[in-house]
């Protein structure tokens, strides 16, 4: 699994991949992917960064809702898109655009 | 030759055995488990003694396993061995690498690796009063939140043995009724808690425990989806369940409270799990 750190852009649209498997619990999710043997967990934020990864709305936005929910500035919100998505990125879990992502295959 | 059965976690092992020395062993190893099921066995065992030889002999499926005139490295052997064939072939539920403990009715995991120091503290709270399910294997069937286990001799690493001390007297008057291999004690859990009783619990509690020698005590709740997570690394079977269990550790994670406990030694811990699990 390649560890390094995604490059992403704010007009970048990330997009869920097919076939993951998530439980909601509280505001936190759980992801799988049947075909893989690793699960990946999400904190509150990262739950409604996932949420928002329909490949129509870029990072800027996430991070401009995001901010306007929580009402931080979004500096503070920033890092912690950008985190999330990173971590979604490494587990191959979402398509930045067209630049392709690591993780396992299916 | 006559045969011990054994049925657990939705699985069958069969051990065809000759002989007192081997039958006593058996005696030791299995003598707990309740009735097993019909079901035709995932895997045959043949366990007798060469009498040329003078050793015993460990075949399974009619391939040899081991040869040994020592009876406790054979009951290591054949437990452990046992273990792994049951837990491959594991379905219709969810079987944890765990230990499992019961106090008024109410049941305690504590899911963990290797190293993570499960088996110690089972020994620990067993001490204490607590009934013994299992110090390594604990399954809880699709839909249920009953715990099922399989009672073993608890297994202890050597290194253990001076923390246990005050409850074992590994060479003085309990050294007849366990089994030390090379590294490992086997041990019967009466000898930790004369009046421990064998049930099937409904799972209440799930602790997490981390021990680290000389380390500080720490007790932190987790939340659903992080005890969901933990579950996941503490599943042995996901190969055989349906979306590798992952629906059925979040329904358990949903239901049970769950809490990671880093620990350096049983006095740190006093009464913490015993009052967590009395308030479930």
């Amino acid at each position: 699994m390649n560890n390094e750190r995604s490059s992403m852009e704010l007009q970048d649209k990330p997009k869920q991949k097919p076939d993951y498997r998530l439980e909601a619990l509280d505001d936190e999710l759980l992801l799988y992917h049947p075909n893989q043997t690793t699960i990946m967990y999400c904190n509150a934020t990262a739950s409604l960064v996932w949420q928002m990864c329909d490949g129509e709305r870029t990072i800027g936005e996430m991070i401009e809702l995001l901010s306007a929910a929580y009402e931080q500035p979004e500096e503070i919100i920033k890092p912690d898109v950008i985190s999330a998505l990173d971590e979604f990125c490494r587990h191959g879990a979402v398509q930045i655009g067209d630049k392709p992502t690591s993780g396992k295959s299916g | 030759m006559p045969d011990y059965t054994i049925s657990f976690a939705g699985t069958t092992a069969t051990i065809d055995y000759r002989g007192q020395r081997p039958a006593k062993i058996l005696q030791f190893l299995f003598d707990d488990l309740p009735p097993a099921d019909a079901a035709p066995p995932q895997v045959r065992y043949q366990f007798y003694v060469d009498d040329d030889a003078g050793q015993f002999i460990l075949r399974k499926d009619d391939d040899p396993l081991l040869q040994s005139d020592s009876e406790a490295s054979i009951a290591d052997t054949l437990l452990g061995n046992a273990c792994h064939q049951l837990a491959w072939h594991s379905q219709g539920g969810l079987l944890f690498h765990a230990g499992g403990l019961a106090r008024q009715g109410r049941g305690l995991l504590l899911p963990g690796t290797m190293g993570a120091g499960k088996t110690t503290l089972t020994a620990w709270l067993l001490g204490l009063g607590f009934n013994y399910l299992s110090d390594e294997m604990v399954f809880i069937a699709k839909n249920s939140d009953t715990m099922t286990a399989l009672p073993r001799p608890l297994n202890l690493k050597h290194p253990t043995r001076p923390v246990l001390k005050k409850q074992l007297d590994y060479t003085g008057q309990h050294a007849d009724e366990i089994y030390s291999a090379f590294t490992t004690d086997l041990v019967p859990p009466r000898l930790f808690n004369p009046d421990t009783r064998f049930s099937a619990p409904p799972l209440r509690l799930i602790i997490f425990p981390r021990f680290q020698a000389d380390g500080e005590f720490s007790l932190q709740r987790l939340s659903k989806a992080q005890t969901g997570l933990e579950l996941m690394q503490s599943l042995i079977n996901a190969r055989n369940l349906s979306g590798h269990g992952f629906a059925e550790i979040s329904r358990l994670a949903r239901q049970t409270p769950a809490w990671k406990m880093s620990y350096g030694n049983f006095s740190q811990i006093g009464d913490t799990i015993e009052r967590l699990l009395a308030e479930e």
